[in-house]
């Protein structure tokens, strides 16, 4: 089963370029209704990472996540195959409905199950992001960083203050907060590729 | 649907992943990200430096850190080298002084034992000091008053010797000696007499300046001032 692919292609650009996928998705859709068994493969590698992504992000739990990826792809193909997809272009919207509804079921069938149990607290989704790399990037990141900078970005990311309270405490005005995120992405960007290059005990985080 | 641009100029990613989005942007994007890959590297890559500054911030990293000198270090190394120079002397001169004393310890030991054993070999063999080429005169307070005590000094003798026994109450302490003729002049004055261990001064009194006469010795103390004895004493040429 697929997890979200590592970061590799287009990690590098700064402006987000153009997808070609948009236009595939009816070509798609009319493949896998013909009968074409590669086309139902292609639907799942191009989906697969990107449920599963957004189902993390909805219920917190990669075993759950990793269930409703599975069940909204069967959903999605079955649907396609039955042809109930009235706009094929509109594909991702579809999955992303399918994936909703699929959420929405698990939430109900967990309620009527474990009504008395009491939900421990969600983690956050960052914590399935969270590797050796990404600390060792980060920490690199920050010792090219001003000690204002690394301030802000701590202010910014995790106290959550509001912008103004930063520029006050900070005395980083306004129209440079964008520059400085900018900047320090780029930064975190470069090391993680770096570092990447160099794991090659797979210290890496995988989300599946 | 959602352009590249619009997403790039409102800061879609940071917001979606920040939960800062309302519900029909955010539908909206995530419709967008199924379908658009590179827009799906940007979510993560921003969820990772999320996780990243928040692990930061929790360990501390985000903290301005402490100015780093970087000339302390040479300079405790210095200040230790330095340290170790002295305390190394300091070692080397209290060892040497050690030996030192020691040898000195020694020495005195030998010397102290030596001494002693002259002291014991002194002590069982009793003062000559009339034998001898030296003249001597032995002056005693317990003698009448009026006899003097007569000593006859060669011709070739350069020197002669007083015995003077002082009285066994008298003080320790610095004495002195003044011997005048029959006319009352003074000819020697000594000073800076110590009693000797048989109680008595031993003073050498030059030949040349007593020619045959009477003389007076007066034993003085207390600097001088106080006249602890007189003797007469003759002498005569041979």
């Amino acid at each position: 089963m697929a997890g979200l692919p590592t970061m590799g292609e287009g990690a590098t650009r700064d402006s987000i370029p153009s997808s070609p996928e948009c236009t595939a998705d009816a070509d798609l859709v009319e493949r896998i209704q013909s009968g074409d068994t590669a086309a139902g493969e292609m639907l799942y590698r191009r989906y697969s990472a990107r449920l599963y992504y957004l189902a993390l992000v909805r219920v917190r739990s990669p075993q759950d996540a990793e269930d409703i990826r599975s069940e909204t792809l069967v959903r999605v193909l079955s649907a396609i195959r039955d042809r109930q997809l009235r706009t094929p272009a509109a594909l991702s919207g579809f999955c992303l409905r399918t994936l909703d509804y699929v959420v929405l079921e698990m939430y109900r069938k967990q309620k009527r199950t474990e009504p008395l149990i009491e939900d421990a607290p969600a983690p956050s989704i960052q914590e399935y992001f969270l590797d050796d790399g990404v600390k060792a990037a980060i920490e690199r990141t920050f010792a090219r960083l001003k000690p204002r900078e690394r301030d802000f970005l701590r202010m910014y990311y995790y106290d959550e203050l509001p912008k103004e309270e930063i520029a006050r405490r900070t005395g980083i005005a306004g129209e440079r907060v964008r520059l400085l995120k900018s900047r320090a992405l780029k930064s975190f960007r470069e090391m993680y590729l770096r570092l990447g290059k160099s794991d090659t005990k797979g210290h890496r985080k995988s989300l599946v | 649907m959602m352009t590249h641009e619009q997403i790039e100029a409102d800061e879609v990613i940071e917001r979606y992943v920040r939960h800062q989005l309302g519900e029909e942007e955010r539908r909206a994007f995530e419709e967008h990200v199924l379908d658009c890959g590179a827009c799906f590297e940007r979510v993560q890559e921003m969820e990772r430096f999320v996780a990243g500054v928040r692990y930061a911030s929790q360990a501390g990293l985000a903290a301005a850190p402490a100015r780093r000198r970087f000339w302390l270090a040479p300079a405790y190394a210095f200040a230790l080298s330095v340290l170790l120079i002295v305390s190394g002397v300091w070692i080397w001169r209290l060892h040497a002084s050690a030996s030192l004393l020691a040898s000195q310890k020694q020495t005195l030991a030998r010397e102290l034992a030596r001494s002693q054993a002259e002291l014991t070999a002194l002590a069982h063999q009793p003062p000559d000091l009339a034998a001898g080429p030296l003249p001597l005169a032995i002056l005693d307070a317990t003698r009448a008053a009026g006899l003097g005590t007569e000593v006859t000094v060669p011709s070739t003798a350069r020197e002669f010797a007083l015995w003077i026994q002082l009285d066994a109450e008298s003080k320790d302490g610095e004495l002195g000696i003044r011997v005048t003729d029959g006319s009352g002049r003074i000819v020697e004055t000594v000073e800076g007499l110590h009693k000797n261990r048989y109680g008595a001064l031993a003073v050498e009194l030059p030949a040349g300046k007593f020619p045959q006469g009477d003389y007076t010795v007066l034993v003085l103390g207390g600097n001088g001032h106080r006249v602890l004895g007189q003797y007469l004493v003759k002498v005569s040429a041979k």
